[in-house]
């Protein structure tokens, strides 16, 4: 009933934009089993039938190079999908090309969506669609996936095609290595090697392309089969080393090339303008790239960004704070005094509640930095930052890890982890595992949002960019130290496509910015959840001993028996009153009733201070004095250990429990301001301990996968503290005789 | 009656933070990171910047 | 007609690649983007510490670090 298909391509091919068009809502993202690759899936229900549609990474070859390329292989050999939608940009056709050819090789059925037909027309780039078609022998079809044009004949198109046997592409290699082909498709054949996954000559070919992939299953599947393939490559590759000076990978893709060549020089497609000449795209790089122009274009645009987002969301999330009020003012009224209210009040709302508070914050922070990446920007930011990171001992693609960690804001240590791993040296890989995790992660956004908006309202925008500066400066820093501890190795290639700048479409970037915020609400909803509940038990038990109760209950009866009858009437009244305000106290019994709920400050307070929590908290105050920490900040930290959010969340829970006045519901940002110990030293130092201390549980766990072993995640957290840990008091110290 | 619901609560969440911890442990969870699963790969753009090491 | 290594090129400057001596995982990447003999090549630019260029080929930009251009030699 439905036909699974697949859409493959280059990267910025318009892939992502035609599945959107395709698929619109119906689509969600998953994972291929056993890799962090995302799996995007879809279904396309129209005239033409109903299509289930899976988005494969994209890639610009399908050789073992990197995991995408693997995953997308892989896919496509496993689940045999009925049909290959391969977009093609049309402005870019003979390099897209190149892996439609290999497609092809594999003999599924491929229709080519020739993508971006605005683009290559504005080039004066002319293709004879019809023409190319006959000579690949595969159906195309003219796309703007943008617009939606051509969608209905792509997929009438596929429709037709769907259940066809394709016979696959061969390519000549030329003389030596064909003759190897055959000789190899011959023994893989009579053996059965790899068939039921594989075509025969596809193996061959992969065998001479040293694909450490198919090598690896080939000594699996049969060790006598694998070595006499292997001995034929050896001495084809030898032979063509002394003949012709050349290896067969690069035959082979000198083939490939050749052979898209051969089919477009026969006026398949005619250039009105210079292939190479400067396009709009390329005219802003020589500005946004200029050796002096660039790198304060960069800085401007990162403040730009915060300055937008603490700008719109300020109004957003006023709206929370209130609407969080609320329903704790709701749940104070209508919930007993006891342990489910302050569960339910201290715990939840003010836990929880103080991390979904930012959600507008976060909201615009990814929509602004969906609208760099897709705009192509942040590639600029890689190639202008390549040499700088290579001087720290750190990688191009470094830069790439370290803004999906939240390098600019909002982001994960986890997937920059990942990306570790495709460094081959491993002092690259190592420094980079461990330097990531400094980054803005998109856990910690809430922390610093609460500590500016508290105490750097006036600067936010300004004080963020400081933050995100001293994150990169300290990995880089970092990464450099590290370096000389590890012996150096082999360096990554940095080759990569710089795309054109594109006009983000609105629904792409909305697509992307609800995905990432529907996460970070998903978290708070469950792992900060689960997380505050916990730390609130354990700010609220052991409650106070009886002596200890005993003490604050002896001090009520006194304030109580020294008021008249009238003052503690006029108070009864007015509490019953609550809700209307009609009541107004004389001054004597606005004092009494001042001085009662002191003792219960005092008391909550003092029950808070004996929990495990505030002893523990307590207990590291020793220390963390000299960095202007109190055990409750302490608290917070320990619990940011399982969730960068929870410090705020643990925060808002450890002023919520010594609140006891129901009147005083402002917003954590503003209990903070007021709070006894707390200033912009104190806040700042916070800051910079939360910049670098150890990274999160699943961060570490990430990192101890990586890297091998749980020594490196030990080290991560262990080294982390320490060294947040001596900023923070040489910052705190160093700025108390400053200011005094 | 109150620390009842209490109790059942926190050792509701003392549960499910266990098991979603080991699950993180385990990598069972496609993606544990908060903060957008499409960014637990590296950016499409750059995907194969990133070359796999041969497996260990 | 002189054979250059891309890395002396200047911005601007145009040539067709002549030869590609690098194997293995850099060998593979270089070639998937197109970078093979007898193509046609631009230096559009170079970052603000000129590393890495920036090339235009096939009609699209690539960039590429100055010690991988050092395998790319190019006629100009």
């Amino acid at each position: 009933m439905s036909t699974a298909i697949v859409l493959a391509g280059n990267p910025n091919s318009g892939k992502t934009t035609l599945f959107n068009e395709l698929t619109g809502a119906r689509q969600h993202v998953g994972n291929y089993p056993g890799v962090t690759v995302d799996k995007k899936q879809g279904t396309c229900v129209g005239d033409s039938g109903k299509f289930n549609i899976v988005d494969l990474p994209g890639t610009y070859s399908l050789t073992a190079y990197s995991l995408e390329e693997v995953v997308a292989r892989d896919f496509l050999v496993n689940e045999k999908p009925s049909m290959i939608v391969n977009i093609v940009d049309a402005s870019n056709l003979e390099r897209n090309l190149y892996l439609s050819v290999q497609f092809m090789e594999m003999g599924i059925p491929v229709t080519i969506a020739l993508n971006m037909m605005d683009v290559a027309k504005k080039r004066g780039i002319r293709i004879d669609i019809e023409k190319l078609s006959r000579l690949l022998n595969v159906p195309v079809v003219p796309t703007v996936a943008r617009s939606g044009e051509g969608k209905k004949e792509l997929l009438q198109t596929i429709a037709a095609n769907v259940n066809g046997n394709v016979e696959p592409l061969t390519i000549s290699y030329g003389r030596d290595m064909d003759t190897a082909l055959d000789e190899m498709e011959e023994i893989i054949q009579a053996s059965g090697f790899l068939t039921e996954k594989y075509r025969a000559r596809w193996t061959a070919v992969k065998y001479l392309e040293n694909d450490s992939q198919v090598i690896e299953s080939g000594q699996k599947e049969d060790r006598a089969v694998a070595l006499q393939l292997e001995k034929i490559v050896e001495k084809v590759t030898t032979h063509l080393a002394a003949t012709l000076d050349a290896h067969p990978e690069g035959i082979i893709a000198d083939q490939r090339y050749g052979f898209i060549n051969s089919i477009l020089k026969q006026n398949v497609i005619k250039f009105f303008q210079d292939k190479n000449r400067l396009q709009l795209s390329d005219k802003i790089d020589k500005v946004v790239t200029n050796r002096f122009i660039g790198p304060i274009i960069m800085v401007a645009i990162l403040m730009g960004l915060y300055k937008f987002t603490f700008t719109y969301s300020e109004i957003p999330i006023g709206w929370f704070e209130n609407f969080f009020g609320w329903i704790g003012g709701m749940a104070d009224s209508a919930l007993p005094d006891g342990f489910l209210k302050s569960l339910v009040i201290s715990g939840i709302i003010d836990g929880v509640g103080g991390v979904l508070g930012f959600v507008p914050l976060i909201m615009f922070m990814f929509l602004g930095i969906a609208f760099l990446e897709d705009s192509g920007y942040l590639a600029r930011m890689a190639f202008m930052l390549d040499r700088v990171f290579r001087m720290f001992g750190l990688h191009g693609s470094s830069v790439m890890a370290f803004i999906v960690s939240g390098g600019i804001a909002g982001g994960c240590a986890v997937p920059g982890v990942m990306a570790a791993r495709t460094l081959k040296s491993p002092k690259e890989r190592l420094a980079t595992l461990l330097t990531v995790p400094f980054m803005n992660c998109g856990a910690k956004l809430p922390v610093f949002a609460l500590l500016v908006a508290a105490f750097f309202a006036e600067n936010e925008a300004t004080v963020m960019l400081l933050i995100t500066m001293i994150s990169w400066m300290g990995a880089l820093l970092v990464a450099w130290a590290l370096r000389s501890t590890i012996i150096k190795g082999k360096a990554t290639p940095f080759v990569m496509e710089l795309p054109p700048y594109r006009m983000p479409t609105f629904k792409g970037i909305l697509i992307h910015t609800w995905e990432r915020t529907w996460q970070y609400i998903k978290k708070a909803g469950t792992v900060i959840l689960g997380v505050s509940i916990i730390l609130w038990a354990m700010m609220t038990f052991p409650g106070l001993d009886e002596t200890k109760t005993k003490v604050f209950e002896n001090q009520r009866t006194v304030i109580i028996s020294q008021a008249g009858a009238t003052i503690l009437k006029d108070i009864e009244n007015f509490e019953q009153d609550n809700l209307k305000v009609t009541h107004q106290l004389s001054a004597q019994a606005l004092a009494v009733k001042q001085s009662l709920t002191q003792v219960d400050f005092d008391e909550a307070h003092a029950g808070l201070k004996n929990s495990i929590a505030g002893r523990i908290g307590s207990f590291l105050e020793g220390i963390t004095k000299f960095a202007g920490f109190d055990w409750r900040t302490n608290i917070a930290l320990v619990g940011g250990f399982a969730a960068k959010e929870v410090v705020v969340s643990t925060l808002g829970t450890a002023y919520s429990i010594g609140e006891v006045d129901p009147e005083e519901t402002g917003s954590l940002s503003k209990r903070l301001k007021s709070a006894k110990g707390w200033g912009p030293l104190t806040a700042f130092s916070l800051i910079i301990f939360t910049i670098f201390y150890a990274p999160c549980f699943v961060t570490v766990v990430c990192i101890a996968k990586e890297a091998g072993s749980w020594k490196w995640a030990a080290f991560s957290v262990v080294f982390n503290t320490v060294l947040a840990f001596g900023l923070s008091v040489l910052f705190y110290q160093v700025g108390s005789i400053v200011l005094t | 009656m109150d620390s009842i619901v209490v109790g059942i609560i926190v050792i509701g969440a003392v549960v499910f933070s266990v098991r979603s911890f080991i699950k993180t442990y385990k990598g069972e969870k496609g993606c544990s990171c908060g903060d957008g699963c499409s960014s637990c790969s590296p950016k499409k753009s750059y995907s194969s910047d990133f070359p796999i090491i041969n497996k260990k | 007609m002189e054979i250059i290594s891309l890395r002396q090129m200047r911005v601007d400057q145009t040539g067709t690649i002549a030869s590609v001596k690098a194997f293995g995982e850099l060998g593979r990447r270089i070639r998937d983007m197109g970078l093979i003999p007898g193509k046609e090549i631009k230096v559009q630019g170079r970052a603000p510490l000129l590393d890495p260029v920036s090339l235009r080929i096939m009609g699209f930009t690539l960039t590429l670090r100055n010690n991988e251009a050092d395998h790319i030699e190019v006629e100009v």
